[in-house]
């Protein structure tokens, strides 16, 4: 079946706003290394990662962005979200020319990605469901978007 | 066998779900295929070394000697079918 990936209302930063990605990024990323999910070198490897291989995504809903870095640092599986107001500019993955706004940002820790892969495939997943982005970019709550992200990617049977 | 090589930038991570979606397609249309991945870093090398018939990334790839396949399609899922499609053609 896989692996869970904590997603914690701790982790789920609301209205974050950010002068660019990578003050987004150590922004969210700080959530991480406070909760004792990564260290501080991770959250270093996802920007300089993020520098050369950009995260941007297009998906029908919004703009999102899925930093990551080597699983080599990372200590317990987690996911950190941001919703940012304003959006951010991030680079796109398939043209690092090309930049567009990001309003969902998913800072993924994974140390197994072999194990971890039904729960990334269900991450991704939630971003091409409008339904379910619908419910991520109108959660009132961290708990509310923790719990809404939760049940899609760690619980059940969705694909 | 077709040998399909997918390259990410780190981690595996899109990587690995872009492999699945795609032997998952083509186990629908009844085509076997090897589906492997790596980073873009090694891709150049592996492509000399394993000679496959199509690479496929959602991020940007090198100059390689064999088609390539923008893959990002199969991440954000909007014009999937037309990249299956290109990748079809390829292996079949």
């Amino acid at each position: 079946m896989g692996a869970r990936i904590a997603i914690a209302p701790s982790l789920v930063a609301l209205d974050l706003a950010a002068e660019d990605s990578s003050d987004a990024i150590r922004q969210l990323g700080s959530r991480l290394v406070e909760g004792g999910f990564a260290g501080k070198q991770y959250i270093d490897a996802v920007l300089a990662r993020e520098a050369t291989y950009p995260t941007g995504l297009e998906f029908p809903s919004c703009g999102v962005a899925l930093p990551h870095g080597e699983p080599t640092e990372v200590r317990n599986a987690a996911l950190a979200i941001a919703r940012c107001k304003p959006e951010v500019q991030f680079r796109c993955m398939d043209d690092s020319s090309r930049s567009i706004p990001v309003r969902i940002i998913a800072l993924l820790a994974v140390n197994a990605p072999e194990e971890h892969l039904d729960v990334i495939g269900r991450l991704i997943g939630v971003f091409s469901d409008a339904e379910l982005c619908k419910k991520l970019l109108e959660a009132k709550s961290p708990d509310e978007a923790a719990a809404v992200l939760d049940r899609a990617i760690n619980g059940g049977e969705r694909q | 066998m077709k040998k399909i090589v997918v390259a990410c930038g780190t981690g595996g991570v899109t990587s690995k779900n872009i492999a699945m979606k795609i032997e998952k397609y083509l186990k629908s249309k009844g085509v076997e295929a090897s589906v492997t991945t790596c980073r873009v870093l090694e891709v150049a090398d592996l492509v000399s070394q394993v000679h496959p018939d199509v690479v496929c990334s959602a991020t940007e790839l090198p100059p390689l000697d064999v088609p390539t396949v923008r893959a990002t399609a199969i991440l954000t899922g909007v014009g999937t079918e037309k990249v299956y499609q290109q990748i079809l053609d390829l292996v079949r």
